[in-house]
C-alpha cells in the first residue's frame, strides 16, 4: 500500500514538473522560432532539384534533437489508448522541424547565401521508449550576387 | 571536394560521371549522455548532447564518402542523400551516398568585344 502511494506521489511530481517546465520551454521556443523566421525570411527556400545556377554554392546541413516532457508523455499514453491524433506529440515534431530549418538558414546566412535549393528533411525517432525526435535538414545554399 | 544535393554543382558543369560513393558509421549512445537525456525527458526541450553526437557521426560518414570519391579522382559529389536507421537498441546507423563526378567551373561571361550596333 505504501509503495503505491509513493508511486502516485512520484507520478504527480513528475507530471506537474513536466507540465510547468514543458509549457515554459515550449512557449519560449515558439517565441524564438517566430522571431528567427521573420528575420530570416529573406532567404528563399525551395525543394526542386533541377534548377541550374551559375552562382557558386555548396551543401549545408543542420540537425536538432528535441524530447517530450513527462506531461506530454502521460497525455500521449492516454491518447494512444483512445486512438486518433496525438496532439501532444504533434507540437514536438513541428517545433523540431521549424528549428532545423531555422538553423539551416542561419548556416546559409553565415556563408552569405540568400537562397537554399533542393531542401530535404528527414525525421528519425531516437530512444527506446520514443519521445525523442531528430530532424535533419540539408540543402544546397547558393551564394548571393 | 564540392558537395551538392542537387543534380549538379551550382556554378559548374559536369564533365564526367564516375560512380556512386557512400559512407556509413554506426554509433551508440554514451551511458552518461543517456542518463542526462532521461532527466531531460521530464522537462522537455532540446537535447544538445544528442544533437552534437549525431552531427559528429554524420560528419564522419561524410568524410568516408569524400575519401572514396577522392581516391577515384573525382572533384565533386552530387545528388547527396542521407538516411538513418535504428539497427539495434541504442545504436543507429548513419548512411550517406551520392554520385562522384568531375566538374568544370563555368567561365564567367566576358563582355562582347564587338557589340552589334543597332
Amino acid at each position: 500500500m505504501d509503495g503505491l502511494i509513493i508511486q502516485i506521489v512520484i507520478f504527480a511530481i513528475l507530471f506537474s514538473v513536466g507540465f510547468g517546465f514543458g509549457r515554459y520551454n515550449e512557449r519560449k521556443h515558439l517565441q524564438y522560432l517566430d522571431e528567427q523566421e521573420q528575420r530570416l525570411a529573406y532567404i528563399r527556400v525551395n525543394n526542386s532539384r533541377f534548377i541550374e545556377s551559375t552562382l557558386p554554392g555548396h551543401m549545408i546541413s543542420s540537425n536538432v534533437v528535441i524530447s517530450h516532457d513527462y506531461f506530454k508523455y502521460a497525455i500521449a499514453n492516454v491518447q494512444n489508448m483512445l486512438g486518433g491524433r496525438l496532439t501532444s506529440y504533434e507540437s514536438v515534431v513541428e517545433r523540431a522541424r521549424r528549428e532545423a530549418i531555422v538553423r539551416l538558414k542561419l548556416e546559409a546566412e553565415k556563408m552569405g547565401a540568400d537562397q537554399i535549393m533542393g531542401i530535404r528533411l528527414s525525421t528519425t525517432e531516437l530512444g527506446m521508449q520514443g519521445g525523442m525526435v531528430e530532424v535533419f535538414a540539408y540543402g544546397t545554399a547558393i551564394q548571393a550576387k | 571536394m564540392l558537395l551538392s544535393n542537387l543534380e549538379s554543382v551550382p556554378g559548374h558543369t559536369i564533365r564526367q560521371q564516375i560512380d556512386v560513393v557512400y559512407g556509413s558509421t554506426v554509433r551508440s549512445k554514451h551511458v552518461g549522455r543517456d542518463l542526462l537525456a532521461g532527466l531531460k525527458n521530464i522537462v522537455g526541450g532540446e537535447l544538445t548532447a544528442y544533437t552534437e553526437l549525431l552531427e559528429e557521426s554524420r560528419q564522419e560518414a561524410m568524410n568516408r564518402m569524400i575519401e572514396k570519391a577522392r581516391s577515384m579522382g573525382a572533384n565533386a559529389i552530387v545528388g547527396i542523400r542521407f538516411s538513418t536507421s535504428n539497427i539495434a537498441q541504442g545504436a543507429s546507423e548513419l548512411f550517406v551516398y551520392g554520385t562522384a563526378v568531375i566538374v568544370d567551373p563555368v567561365m564567367p561571361k566576358l563582355p562582347d568585344p564587338f557589340p552589334q550596333a543597332n
